[in-house]
């Protein structure tokens, strides 16, 4: 039937060979009936005679699409950029993903998902969505790569069993974060929310960052570490493009550990906020933190900051940071560990650890590797006067102790005001608690 | 290499977050790309300002202006140094220059008005906060310049309206609660200043000047240190000069009215008393202080305001005015009454007067302290430990060492109504 009407079509052009109408039409029953290289030829002859008509050329480029040739459907599809229906929209991004210009390709289809949020394509989807599945693409995957790296991902195996004491730190960290992962169903039960992330808080060098790491190793998790440069410059670059690519990074490879050091960059100083336009990157993290427009689900985020007290309070909020952890200096066990580890591989001679640990009240962790690294280098002066080795005493690391004074003083310098003067809501009882302090 | 203007923004958001660490982490590696950047000189300034490093802050300032001259901004912060560093006269100096550069900055304005408030020059302070507030009606540091002008000068209810003002404009500024709270001091009232204190502080908890003022404000629930403190706030918007011309002058008076009528005529015995009444209440006030604090011990807020040396100095000066009563009574009442003399006393009033250099005294205690005057109260207190000792034992070698207490106590004291 419709080979019929090709036919009588076709004759009826011989006569009127400039009738346009009649052409096109011929040229569509062509496509339809998958007659793609004469239909590829009608098309022509229309544009020949009718030149820039955007019927023709879509045919066209439809024709060429079926044939294969897709260098030359982009190049149709190209001049038609901005008045394109979905369905050649559609072939043209299918064509641009065989040209491997991947790029371009995902532009358009956020165009069409814009236009209809709920546009599914299984092959254009194959490519531009779920980019990390599709480990074939080498695009995809090289801008995957650049990005965690740009932001430092990686799989730690460290366990909370490598992290000496912060006994409490871990219990609170597995209630919130590890068994609602293990255990679904029983936080189900029980109606527990699950999600919502921990801010850890405490004087420099205690091991926030390092308790974090160990909470991705936990679970077997991947880890991103954002530092502070990279919240900076988010004050400094496109920053809502910046944040939304971290967390899509962190969400494309779930489970995995978010974790924001120095958090409270991303709140300026209190004088500052008052300019609204500041607030757009404490928003644009909250919405991010919300999980508005997507699922943060395995994704747990995880935040430190050396200063709670210029945290937003708007972090606070339930769902948002609201478990808040005090990570505290080691005691004198957790000391006894840390030294330990540190010398495990150094030349030392009987060294009475737990003595040292008891004499290094306030000590972080940090203060221990810098008090080692001290005694170290007089032993070094010393070896290198004697010729011979020297080993490491308890003598050596009394006295580097006493030289050195903890540099979580100056902080609970600090901290102690802020827990005397302005604990309106108890956050900072636990400070008050280390420094045996009774209000 | 990172751009240079990157590095500045970083910096700039870092300073503003009051991590100066930072800031000069970024501020070096931006100047290292240009030296000749002047706002990044500037940057590194504030940074070092903000640690109290003002003389190598000023340095980067100068640097900067040198580059740029015509930057007003650059003359208020080298002001700034010099304020901090009591350099008033400079300070001004420099405030001016900015302010002929440009006369539309508030703050300029209120800086110099705060400088003279500190010069005592409250008319020329309420001049410069009124031409601020003529140009920003609403700038914290001009109503805060004003109110304190104002109350110093007396007009209370203006005091009053425009610190309300202040506080209308913003409840959230620890720094006008801060004026208010001193201001309430200096009225006598102590209550209220002390809620201003407290509130100032709930927001900026780390503020020095509200951590003082509340200090105050709780010592001055009791009356003697409330009297002294009012003393204080009288000598002190007398002029700078005040404190140590009137030791002297009633010294001088003493020694002419002295000269003149000669030892016995009434007016001499008058203006000797007014001295020796007038050297009691100064030598009293040196005490009172350790005393308010040992009050502060048994404060629920102000056990904690206190520094551990502030503490210390208060448990030893009160031990030692306790102990030392105690054993002059100890002396009265085992020596027979016919035998009573005045050497069964001294070993008390010794430690008594140890009250004074405690008072006075750094702690803990160390031999290397940068304050002569500490070193000399230290050397006082070992040296009258000493000598009670010596009195037990030897009590003909003690008076030697007593003679030595003696001298050096009275110098020490005769100096201290200059030092303060």
């Amino acid at each position: 039937m419709q080979n019929e009407s090709i036919k009588s079509l076709h004759e009826a052009l011989q006569y009127s060979p400039d009738n346009v109408p009649l052409r096109l039409h011929l040229a569509e029953l062509m496509l339809q009936e998958k007659m793609y290289p004469e239909a590829a030829g009608q098309f022509t002859e229309t544009l020949n005679r009718s030149y820039g008509n955007t019927r023709a050329q879509l045919g066209l480029a439809s024709c060429y699409y079926h044939q294969k040739k897709y260098s030359a459907a982009v190049i149709v599809y190209e001049q038609l950029r901005d008045h394109l229906p979905q369905d050649a929209m559609v072939l043209y991004i299918r064509c641009l993903i065989k040209e491997n210009s991947l790029q371009q390709a995902a532009e358009l289809y956020q165009k069409i998902l814009v236009q209809s949020p709920g546009f599914k394509d299984e092959e254009i989807d194959q490519y531009l969505r779920l980019p990390s599945s599709s480990a074939t693409h080498q695009d995809i995957d090289e801008e995957e790569e650049m990005l965690s790296q740009k932001y430092f991902m990686e799989k730690p195996r460290l366990k909370f069993e490598d992290v000496g004491g912060m006994k409490r730190v871990k219990d609170e960290i597995s209630l919130k974060i590890i068994d609602p992962l293990k255990n679904p169903a029983l936080y189900k039960a029980y109606g527990k929310k699950i999600g919502g992330g921990i801010l850890l808080y405490g004087p420099p060098g205690c091991g926030k960052t390092f308790i974090a790491k160990a909470t991705a190793g936990e679970i077997d998790a991947k880890f991103i570490n954002i530092g502070l440069h990279d919240i900076l410059d988010m004050w400094v670059g496109n920053s809502e493009k910046n944040l939304h690519e971290i967390f899509e990074l962190a969400r494309k490879n779930a489970p995995c550990v978010l974790f924001f050091d120095e958090v409270d960059a991303i709140g300026a100083s209190r004088s500052d906020l008052r300019q609204s336009a500041m607030r757009h990157v404490i928003n644009q993290f909250l919405a991010e933190l919300d999980g508005v427009q997507t699922n943060n689900e395995g994704v747990l985020i995880l935040a430190a900051t050396n200063a709670p007290w210029s945290v937003d309070a708007a972090f606070r909020r339930p769902g948002r940071f609201d478990r808040i952890i005090f990570v505290e200096p080691p005691d004198a066990a957790a000391r006894e560990e840390i030294l330990q580890s540190l010398l495990k591989e150094k030349p030392t001679e009987s060294i009475d650890t737990k003595k040292v640990a008891e004499q290094l009240n306030d000590f972080s962790g940090a203060d221990i590797k810098a008090l080692i690294d001290l005694a170290i280098e007089d032993k070094l002066r010393e070896a290198m006067s004697l010729g011979t080795i020297q080993p490491i005493t308890t003598k050596d690391l009394l006295k580097a102790g006493r030289t050195q004074k903890p540099t979580t003083l100056e902080w609970f310098a600090s901290a102690r005001n802020y827990a005397l003067y302005a604990n309106e809501s108890g956050l900072y009882d636990e400070i008050l608690r280390y420094l045996k302090i009774k209000k | 290499m990172i751009n240079i203007d990157i590095l500045l923004e970083r910096a700039r958001v870092l300073l503003e977050q009051g991590r100066n660490k930072d800031a000069i982490l970024q501020l070096q590696q931006a100047l290292h790309q240009d030296p000749q950047n002047d706002f990044a000189l500037s940057l590194m300034g504030r940074c070092l300002y903000n640690q109290k490093k003002y003389d190598e802050g000023m340095g980067f300032i100068n640097q900067a202006i040198s580059i740029r001259a015509d930057e007003d901004y650059y003359f208020y912060l080298l002001a700034f140094g010099h304020y901090y560093k009591d350099q008033n006269l400079v300070a001004q100096r420099m405030l001016n220059k900015a302010i002929a550069l440009n006369p539309y900055a508030a703050d300029y304005f209120g800086l110099s008005a705060l400088i003279c408030i500190e010069e005592v020059e409250l008319k020329d302070a309420l001049k410069k906060a009124n031409e601020g507030l003529e140009i920003d009606p609403e700038n914290i540091t001009c109503l805060n310049a004003r109110a304190t002008a104002l109350n110093k000068l007396k007009q209370t209810d203006a005091a009053i309206e425009t610190m309300r003002a202040a506080l209308e404009q913003n409840p959230e500024n620890e720094f006008t609660h801060t004026t208010v709270g001193w201001n309430f001091l200096e009225k006598g009232k102590h209550k209220e200043a002390a809620h201003h204190f407290r509130e100032a502080l709930r927001i900026h908890p780390n503020l020095e000047s509200a951590q003082s003022g509340l200090k105050q404000a709780l010592k001055s629930r009791i009356p003697p240190y409330r009297w002294l403190l009012q003393y204080s706030f009288w000598i002190s918007n007398k002029g700078k000069n005040l404190q140590w011309i009137l030791p002297l002058a009633l010294f001088v008076l003493v020694r002419v009215v002295i000269a003149v009528l000669g030892e016995d005529s009434q007016l001499s015995i008058a203006v000797v008393s007014v001295m020796a009444a007038y050297l009691l209440f100064v030598v009293s006030s040196w005490v009172i202080n350790p005393i308010a604090n040992f009050t502060l011990l048994f404060n629920k807020d102000g056990k904690y305001a206190l520094t551990n040396s502030e503490r210390w100095s208060a448990i030893s000066a009160v031990s030692a005015l306790v102990i030392g009563l105690l054993m002059m009574l100890i002396g009265y009442i085992f020596s027979s009454p016919a035998t009573v003399s005045f050497t069964d006393f001294i070993p008390g009033l010794i430690l008594f007067s140890l009250a004074l250099p405690l008072s006075n005294m750094q702690f803990p205690v160390s031999f290397k302290t940068k304050k002569g005057s500490g070193f000399v109260a230290l050397i006082l207190v070992i040296l009258g430990l000493f000598s009670v000792l010596m009195l037990f034992i030897d009590k003909e070698g003690a008076s030697f060492f007593l003679v030595i207490y003696f001298i050096l106590f009275i110098g020490y004291n005769w100096t201290g109504l200059f030092r303060n």
